[in-house]
């Protein structure tokens, strides 16, 4: 028992401290991750920047470090082909079509403000989550594929065969469509997603990611004074994502 | 009502010895403290506290609560016989913890087409260490929950 109050009171002092720092001082890891039993909220709004001058044609860094994260490619059977293995992240070149320049860049679910993929789903399997991440209710999927056919990026895959040994904290399966979740078990602790921290310790840094809600942070600052944009903004959906230099 | 569970946990903690169904090595399991409820309620009731709980956290993204799957591998799976390397699973065999059961109830369960039925370790998961789930534990009871 004593043993038990100790850790209790051990967890009520961090508690403390963590709301003592958070809304003065910027210690980023603090502010970020959400008190145990705590849910998401609404004040925040995960999102991404990539910086297409800063990623490397040469490089699949980040589609490797995701693939590693969420255990995409364990368990997986050589039956399969290989354009309909799931991938939550993949490489893309755009070229100019006039110029012919060229850039390389990231592309994953863009987590929607307004997604499509949460509008067509039959079962509510698909959705928004307060912080703006765009899941799967793997638990309500029914795998009918609607959210495939509406995602504009096709950031979606369907899990075709049996998936075995999966991460503890990333469980999918059989029959159910899949897409990034910005590793949000990740960004529960209060650490960034997987191709964020892999990209950086690559040396590159070509993909930032916070809270675009919080003025102060850096990712905020960078889309209020840099020229980023989303990808097919005409579209009206609002994307987390933005991309600088296309 | 706090002393009652306090008076609840420790009858469960000194309650005598029976021999195990399963090769549980019930020195570690008690190490770790008594388990989220009594065994007759987790019995019982354990999908209804998996089930709610899922929805919390899936949709709402709270973490660190009360049930947890990941939490129940991690201290009920059981070595697997027969593997070159030793193997803790809560499916696998007749003697494992999850199938075990499932299997004398001809109850069919899902949960592990998706989920991880064999342990990951501190920092997987939300049972994290021992002294999170402790302390986890005796807030729960402070506020009163079963």
């Amino acid at each position: 028992m004593t043993s038990n109050r100790r850790a209790w009171l051990t967890g009520s002092a961090a508690a403390a401290l963590g709301v003592a720092i958070a809304p003065g001082i910027r210690l980023i890891e603090v502010a970020q991750a959400r008190a145990s039993g705590e849910a998401a909220s609404t004040k925040v709004r995960w999102g991404l920047l990539i910086d297409t001058s800063k990623c490397d044609s040469g490089c699949d860094a980040c589609v490797k470090a995701c693939s590693d994260e969420n255990g995409l490619q364990v368990g997986t059977g050589a039956a399969i082909e290989d354009r309909q293995r799931p991938q939550w992240i993949r490489k893309v070149m755009l070229t100019e079509v006039k110029t012919g320049r060229q850039a390389s860049a990231p592309m994953m679910c863009q987590h929607c403000a307004e997604p499509p993929c949460v509008d067509v789903c039959p079962t509510g399997a698909s959705f928004k989550r307060a912080d703006g991440i765009v899941l799967v209710d793997r638990h309500a999927c029914i795998g009918c594929r609607y959210c495939m056919m509406a995602c504009p990026y096709k950031a979606r895959s369907f899990v075709h065969e049996p998936v075995t040994n999966q991460r503890a904290q990333v469980p999918r399966g059989q029959g159910c469509v899949e897409s990034c979740t910005l590793c949000v078990h990740r960004v529960d602790r209060g650490e960034h997603p997987a191709c964020v921290e892999t990209c950086a310790a690559a040396g590159r840094g070509a993909i930032l990611f916070g809270d675009l809600n919080d003025a102060n942070s850096e990712i905020a600052r960078r889309v209020r004074e840099l020229a980023t944009q989303q990808l097919r903004a005409d579209l009206g959906l609002d994307p987390g994502v933005r991309y600088q230099g296309l | 009502m706090l002393a009652v569970l306090v008076l609840l946990a420790l009858f469960w903690l000194l309650r005598p010895a029976v021999p195990a169904a399963q090769p549980l090595d019930l020195a570690a399991a008690r190490a770790q403290g008594p388990c989220v409820a009594a065994p007759a309620e987790i019995r019982r009731n354990h999908p209804d506290l998996l089930r709610h709980q899922r929805d919390l956290t899936v949709r709402d993204g709270v973490r660190g609560a009360r049930a947890s799957l990941a939490a129940c591998v991690n201290c009920h799976a059981t070595p697997l016989e027969g593997g070159a390397t030793p193997v803790r699973s809560v499916l696998g065999g007749p003697q494992q913890f999850c199938q075990g059961c499932h299997t004398v109830a001809a109850v069919k369960f899902d949960c592990f087409e998706c989920h991880a039925a064999v342990p990951q370790g501190p920092g997987h998961g939300a049972s994290g260490s021992v002294t999170a789930a402790l302390s986890r534990r005796t807030t729960i009871r402070s506020e009163g929950a079963p």
